[in-house]
C-alpha cells in the first residue's frame, strides 16, 4: 500500500502550492493528478491575477469589490484573508520566476478587470495561468515533491469521520491503489463538464467535489455558476476578460455598445454575472447574430496592442473562429466558466471531516460568493492552496497513525469491475450529452421553476440510465473509456445537486438568476446552501454568512 | 455547413490483445471546421471506445493531444480535418516518435519528461528574497527571449519529430534546451549562464539544425533559436569539444581560404584521436579519396573575411 502523511488531488495551481507548503514544513507529501501537471485547468487562464499593488490600490478596496462582486454571498473573513495576502502572493510568484508583463518602468503592469474599481490585476499578456502553473510546477520540481501523474482518485476513505487516505486508479496499468494518508487536500478544479458549452477542459468534472459529497461531506453553494460573458462561438473557447480589459467593445446586431443599458458606468467591464445576462438578453430579444451570438470588437485597439496583450486571443479566433480580431469582431457568447460551490472549508482550508482539506475551485472558502471576480480565482489557489497546505502538515505532525480499512479497496475494485464487464448498450458519452443539454438549457443563465423541476426529473432519469452503464473496452491499460465513465457519475452527483439548491433559493442573486423571482431576498436567502448525500438524493440545510465589515447593498455597476 | 466524408487510419496497439500494432480505417463525417479531435471523439464516441489518446483543453495549450498526423507531430486539437485531407487524402494518424507507445495513440511520454528534468528546469531565485514585498524591476524588453521560449507548452512534438534524437540517445532534445535556455536568458536565474557547460553532456553539439523543432511546435517556440544561441555561449565560455572544434575549424577553413577545406575540418574537429581513424585514412589516400588539406584562397578573399569578422562567435 501506498502511504503519505499528506496526499493532494490535482496538480493545478492550488494542488502544487499546497505541495510546496507542506514540503517546506518537513512532512512526506504526495500528489496525484489524473493528468501530468502541466496538462492541468489551471494552465488555461488567460486574463490575469489580483492584487492591490498600486499606491492608490488597498486591500480593503480590493475587498469590497470581491464582497459587491459576490452579490454579498462571500464570506468576508474569507476575503480580507485573500486581499491582504494578495501582493505577497504576487510577489513571491515574481521571485519564483514567473514572467509577468511589465510597466514602464519595470514593475509589474496591472490592467483593469470587470468589476473592479482599480487596475489591479496583474498578467502574463494573455497567457498568465500557463506562466503561473509553468512556475509552480517548475518550484515543485525544484524541492523533490512527489508526483503520481496519471492517477485517477477514485473515492475519499474515511472512517470514524476521519479521512483515512483514498483509493486510485493507475492509469497506465489500470490498477487500483490504495493510498493511505493522515491528511488529503482535494485540489481537483471545478465541474464545468457538466454543461455543454464550457470554456472548461474536458478533464474538468468536478472528481474531488463529488468524492467528498460521496464521502459524507455537505457541499457548499453548488447552484452558483458561472458563465463567462465571452467564449467563442461554435466552439466556447474562451476569450479572456482581458480583452475587455484592454478596451474591447460589445457590439450587438445594430451595431449598438449594449452595455450601456445594463451597466452604464462599468459598461463591459460590469462583473460577469451581469455582463452575461446583457449578452443573453440581447439575443434572446432578437439583437444577436443568427439569433445565436453577439460581436466582441478588438479593432480600434490596433494591431500592435493586439499582438502585445492578447496573441493567444487573436490566434484562437483566426484558428477556431476564422476570424482575425485585427480586421474583424470576433463572434462570442456566454458559456459555462467557473464553479463558485464546493467543499465547504474555513480559511486555513480545512473541511468538516478530520484530515480533510480543500483549496482552489474544488472549495468553497467561500470568497466568490454567488458571483467571482475576473482575476480573483489564480490568488484564490496560492493563497488558500499555501493556507491548506501549512494546515495539513500542522495537523499530520500531531495525528496519530491510523489504519486503513484494507476492504476498502476490494470493494472499489468489484466496483471497477463490474463497470468493465458489463454488456449493457448504455454509454457514458450519451449520457453526458444529455446532462449537458439539460443543464445548460434549464439551469443557466436564466433559470425558473417550471425548467428546473424539468431538469430535476431529467437528470433523475440519467441517474436511473447510468446504473446500466457499459465502459464497452474491457481493457485494464490506459482505459480513458472508465475514466470518462467515473467522470460521468461524479458529474450526475453533482448535477444533481446544483438543481436542488436552484430549485429551492426563490431569489436572484449573483450568477444565479431566477426569472420568476428577479429579486435578491437577503431577508431570507442571505445564506450558503449546503447539500449532503442521502440515500433520498440531496438533503439541504443553510449556513449563515460571514460579514465582518461591509453590509449588503444594492448592487450596481 | 458543407460536410463531407473524410476516411481516418489509425495505427493501433493494445498491448493487452495484439502482438504487434496495425492500422484500422474509420469514415467520418466531417465540416470545415472540424479538428482531428474532434473526430477521434466522434469514432470513440460513436464507432470504437477502445480508441485511445489523450486529451483536455481542446484549444491548444494544454499540450495533451501531441500525435502524428500524416507523418509530422501536431496537435489534434489544433489541426483541421480538411486541410489534411485536402493535402493527402486521407488522416493517418499514429502514436508520437522517440517514445515508446503504451497504448494506440498514448506515448509513454517519460523519455522525453526525463531529458526536460536533465537541465534542472526551475528558476534558482535568490532566496535572499524570501519575504521582501518587491518585486524584481525588469522591462519586457529584457525578459523576452525569456518569454518567447515560454510558451512551451511541453506537447513533445519537437522531440517526437527530431530527427538527432533518432540517432543520437543522448541527445536531450530541442524542448529541453530551449527550457535551459529559457532560464540563462532570465536576469533572476543565480545559476544563469553557468548552465551552459553541462550541455556538452547533454548533446548540445547533436543538433542538426533540421528546424523541424521549429515547424512542428504548435506554439511557435523555436527551439533551434535557443539551441543556436546556448551554443554561442558555450563557444564564448572555451567550450572545446568536438562540436565546438568542428564549428571553430569550418569557419577558419572559410576566413582562410573562401572554401571548406575538408581535411583541416576532420583534423582539427577531431585532433589527437584523428590516429583512431589512421587506418582509414591511409585506405583513402591511397585510393584518391582523401582530400588535399592545402587549399589556395579564392580571389577577393577580403571581403569573405570581412563578413566572417562579423558574424563569428567569441573572436575579434
Amino acid at each position: 500500500m501506498i502511504k503519505h502523511d499528506v496526499v493532494i488531488v490535482g496538480a493545478g495551481l492550488a494542488g502544487l502550492r499546497a505541495a510546496i507548503e507542506a514540503r517546506e514544513r518537513g512532512v512526506d507529501v504526495a500528489v496525484l493528478s489524473k493528468l501530468h501537471p502541466v496538462r492541468s485547468h489551471s494552465d488555461q487562464a488567460q486574463g490575469g491575477i489580483n492584487a492591490s499593488l498600486g499606491e492608490d490600490d488597498s486591500w480593503e478596496k480590493h475587498a469590497f469589490d470581491t464582497i459587491k462582486g459576490s452579490d454579498y454571498l462571500a464570506d468576508q473573513d474569507a476575503v480580507e484573508v485573500m486581499c491582504k495576502d494578495a501582493p505577497r502572493a504576487i510577489i513571491e510568484l515574481e521571485h519564483w520566476g514567473v514572467l509577468f508583463s511589465r510597466s514602464e518602468n519595470g514593475r509589474i503592469a496591472q490592467r483593469p478587470f470587470g468589476g473592479a474599481g482599480f487596475p489591479r490585476t496583474c498578467f502574463s499578456a494573455d497567457k498568465t495561468g500557463h506562466v503561473l502553473q509553468t512556475t509552480i510546477f517548475e518550484q515543485a520540481q525544484k524541492k523533490g515533491v512527489q508526483i503520481y501523474e496519471e492517477w485517477f482518485a477514485t473515492s475519499l476513505v474515511v472512517e470514524d469521520n476521519v479521512c483515512r487516505g483514498l483509493t486510485a486508479i493507475e492509469i497506465v496499468t489500470g490498477e487500483v491503489h490504495a493510498v493511505q494518508a493522515k491528511a488529503v487536500i482535494l485540489a481537483a478544479g471545478g465541474a464545468g463538464q457538466i454543461y455543454s458549452k464550457t470554456t472548461n477542459s474536458l478533464s474538468t468534472t468536478g472528481d474531488g467535489i463529488a468524492m467528498a459529497y460521496n464521502a459524507g461531506v455537505p457541499i457548499e453553494d453548488m447552484e452558483f455558476v458561472q458563465f463567462h460573458p465571452t467564449a467563442l462561438y461554435g466552439s466556447n473557447i474562451l476569450v479572456s476578460e482581458g480583452a475587455r480589459g484592454e478596451g474591447g467593445y460589445l457590439v450587438n446586431a445594430q451595431n449598438k455598445r449594449f452595455m450601456k443599458k445594463y451597466a452604464p458606468d462599468k459598461m463591459e467591464l460590469a462583473p460577469r454575472d451581469i455582463v452575461s445576462r446583457a449578452i443573453e438578453t440581447e439575443i434572446r430579444e432578437g439583437r444577436g447574430f443568427a439569433n445565436e451570438y453577439v460581436h466582441l470588437d478588438l479593432r480600434h485597439l490596433g494591431e500592435a496592442k493586439i499582438n502585445e496583450r492578447l496573441p493567444t486571443i487573436r490566434e484562437l479566433a483566426i484558428y477556431f473562429a476564422g476570424v482575425d480580431p485585427a480586421k474583424e469582431p470576433i463572434p462570442i457568447q456566454p458559456a459555462q466558466h467557473y464553479t463558485m460551490g464546493g467543499v465547504p472549508t474555513d480559511i486555513d482550508g480545512a473541511a468538516p471531516i478530520k484530515g480533510l482539506y480543500a483549496a482552489g475551485e474544488c472549495a468553497c472558502v467561500s470568497v466568490h460568493g454567488a458571483n467571482r471576480l475576473g482575476g480573483n480565482s489564480l490568488l484564490d489557489t496560492v493563497v488558500f492552496g499555501k493556507r491548506a497546505g501549512a494546515k495539513a502538515a500542522e495537523y499530520v505532525k500531531t495525528a496519530s497513525e491510523t489504519g486503513f480499512p484494507e476492504m476498502v479497496i476490494r470493494d472499489e475494485q468489484r466496483r471497477i469491475d463490474t463497470l468493465l464487464n458489463r454488456k449493457d448498450s448504455v454509454k457514458a458519452s450519451e449520457i453526458k450529452r444529455a446532462l449537458g443539454t439539460t443543464m445548460f438549457d434549464k439551469v443557466g443563465i436564466f433559470r425558473q421553476q417550471g425548467d428546473l423541476e424539468r431538469a430535476k426529473k431529467n437528470v433523475a432519469a440519467l441517474k436511473r440510465q447510468f446504473e446500466n452503464v457499459s465502459v464497452i473496452d474491457s481493457s485494464r491499460r490506459f482505459n480513458t473509456s472508465l475514466i470518462e465513465t467515473l467522470e460521468v457519475g461524479f458529474e450526475l452527483d453533482l448535477a444533481e445537486i446544483i438543481v436542488a439548491c436552484a430549485l429551492a433559493r426563490k431569489e436572484s442573486r449573483g450568477a444565479h438568476y431566477r426569472t420568476d423571482h428577479p429579486r435578491r431576498d437577503d431577508a431570507k436567502w442571505l445564506k450558503h446552501s449546503l447539500a449532503i448525500r442521502t440515500v433520498k438524493g440531496p438533503k439541504l440545510s443553510y449556513k449563515p454568512v460571514t460579514i465582518t465589515r461591509f453590509q449588503p447593498e444594492e448592487r450596481g455597476y | 455547413m458543407k460536410t463531407q466524408e473524410a476516411s481516418f487510419r489509425i495505427l493501433r496497439f493494445n498491448p493487452e490483445k495484439d502482438e504487434k500494432s496495425h492500422h484500422e480505417t474509420y469514415r467520418v463525417k466531417i465540416d470545415s471546421r472540424m479538428t482531428i479531435l474532434d473526430a477521434l471523439e466522434d469514432i470513440k464516441h460513436a464507432q470504437d471506445a477502445a480508441l485511445t489518446f489523450r486529451r483536455s483543453c481542446r484549444s491548444g495549450i494544454c499540450g495533451s493531444c501531441a500525435m502524428r498526423i500524416n507523418g509530422f507531430a501536431k496537435l489534434a486539437c489544433k489541426t483541421r480535418v480538411l486541410d489534411e485531407v485536402e493535402r493527402h487524402g486521407e488522416v493517418l494518424v499514429e502514436p508520437m516518435e522517440n517514445m515508446p507507445v503504451i497504448r494506440d495513440l498514448v506515448a509513454d511520454m517519460n523519455p522525453f519528461w526525463s531529458e526536460i528534468d536533465r537541465g534542472s528546469p526551475w528558476l534558482e531565485w535568490d532566496t535572499n528574497l524570501e519575504g521582501s514585498i518587491k518585486e524584481n524591476l525588469i522591462t519586457d524588453q529584457q525578459q523576452q527571449v525569456s518569454a518567447k521560449l515560454a510558451d512551451c507548452i511541453m506537447c513533445g512534438c519537437c522531440f517526437s519529430d527530431c530527427v538527432s534524437r533518432v540517432f543520437d540517445k543522448n541527445f536531450t532534445g530541442p524542448a529541453s534546451l530551449a527550457k535551459v535556455q529559457r532560464f540563462v536568458a532570465d536576469s533572476r536565474d543565480k545559476v544563469g549562464v553557468k548552465r551552459v557547460p553541462s550541455l556538452v553532456e547533454m548533446g548540445l553539439w547533436s543538433c542538426t539544425h533540421c528546424y523541424f523543432c521549429w515547424s512542428q511546435c504548435p506554439r511557435d517556440v523555436r527551439p533551434v533559436t535557443a539551441i543556436s544561441a546556448l551554443r554561442a555561449l558555450s563557444f564564448r565560455a572555451g567550450d572545446r569539444s568536438h562540436g565546438a572544434r568542428h564549428v571553430d575549424a569550418f569557419m577558419s577553413s572559410i576566413e582562410r581560404t573562401g572554401m571548406l577545406n575538408e581535411a583541416m575540418l576532420y583534423l582539427k574537429t577531431m585532433g589527437w584521436t584523428t590516429v583512431r581513424d589512421l587506418d582509414l585514412i591511409l585506405k583513402m589516400m591511397v585510393k584518391g579519396k582523401a582530400p588535399s588539406p592545402f587549399l589556395k584562397p579564392i580571389p577577393k578573399i577580403d571581403e569573405i573575411r570581412s563578413i566572417v569578422k562579423e558574424g563569428r562567435w567569441g573572436k575579434k
